[in-house]
């Protein structure tokens, strides 16, 4: 027989850090993540554990053995199924406090399900042109976006406010969309996906923060990090 | 005229992270880019003096630019 547990319980290591009333911010709040591979993955697996009440988690790919070295539901056992929905399967036996909803279309054609109720998305792209495509979007639904990208050793994290545009300047138009199949290291993806987290959990809370239209880059391999404004 | 480089990410491999190079006058971000055998396409933020630049501005002595590279994996 199971223990008996509460909602308390689940989060009480997260009382502290944060205060009760604000861990009931974090229970009613709605978070968009678009794309569910490395970065995803990781943002995903955060989001539930801080206690976030709603998730909509976006992405029409399904895993590969290539995914393996980084994103965290991939393995022997997923290969062919669609992530999003691998994804929420390992949620719901998280905990139920987090009411997760997979969606397996590309965002772009699920828009009202995705953006309508959401108070913040967290872009897991990982191609240029998609990611300023949802920037775009998140400028018509008025939505905060937290941003990350990998590439090897290195990151990137950003916050765009409504009517910011962090995007659109990471990645000017006409540009060459990247290397189809980067390399990338679990390591790199881990930390970036714990910034993009640590950033949407201020948001949803409206603590201050230095990434506000802004983004540091990140250099694992030297172990440095540099934020930039977007000042044009 | 002396520019400071900055490169970012992986324009750093091979390269350097910040040096302090000696250009002709009327020098611009490509051309440095082109000097340092970057891919143009490659690039994603130019800033110069912290504010973001235009790949064919033209250059003044003393100016730090900050060439980041397009990072797009997820």
């Amino acid at each position: 027989m199971g223990q008996q547990t509460t909602e308390t319980e689940f989060f009480i290591r997260n009382i502290g850090a944060i205060t009760t009333e604000q861990q009931h911010r974090l229970q009613k709040a709605t978070v968009t993540v678009v794309g569910c591979g490395g970065l995803g993955g990781y943002v995903v697996e955060e989001l539930v554990r801080l206690g976030i009440g709603r998730l909509r988690i976006c992405d029409p790919d399904r895993f590969t053995a290539s995914n393996i070295n980084r994103q965290l539901y991939a393995g022997e056992n997923t290969l062919g199924r669609y992530k999003a929905a691998v994804i929420a399967e390992h949620v719901r036996i998280l905990h139920g406090q987090t009411v997760i909803l997979p969606v397996t279309d590309r965002f772009q054609q699920a828009a009202e399900q995705l953006f309508v109720d959401a108070t913040v998305v967290v872009d897991c792209l990982d191609m240029p042109g998609s990611r300023r495509t949802l920037a775009d979007l998140c400028t018509q639904y008025s939505l905060p976006l937290v941003h990350g990208a990998v590439f090897q050793w290195y990151g990137q994290v950003g916050v765009q406010l409504p009517g910011g545009s962090l995007l659109h300047a990471l990645y000017p138009s006409p540009g060459k969309e990247n290397i189809s199949s980067p390399a990338v290291l679990s390591c790199t993806v881990a930390l970036t996906a714990s910034l993009q987290v640590c950033e949407t959990c201020k948001l949803l809370l409206e603590l201050p923060s230095t990434l506000r239209n802004s983004w540091m880059s990140i250099d694992l391999k030297r172990l440095s990090f540099d934020i930039s404004g977007t000042t044009v | 005229m002396q520019v400071t480089v900055k490169l970012f990410a992986y324009f750093r491999d091979n390269r350097f992270k910040e040096s302090v190079i000696a250009f002709p006058t009327d020098t611009t971000p490509e051309m440095i880019i082109g000097l340092l055998d970057i891919d143009p396409d490659e690039v994603g933020v130019i800033m110069v003096n912290n504010r973001h630049a235009q790949p064919d501005l033209l250059l003044r002595d003393n100016d730090v630019l900050a060439v980041f590279p397009k990072i797009g994996g997820g």
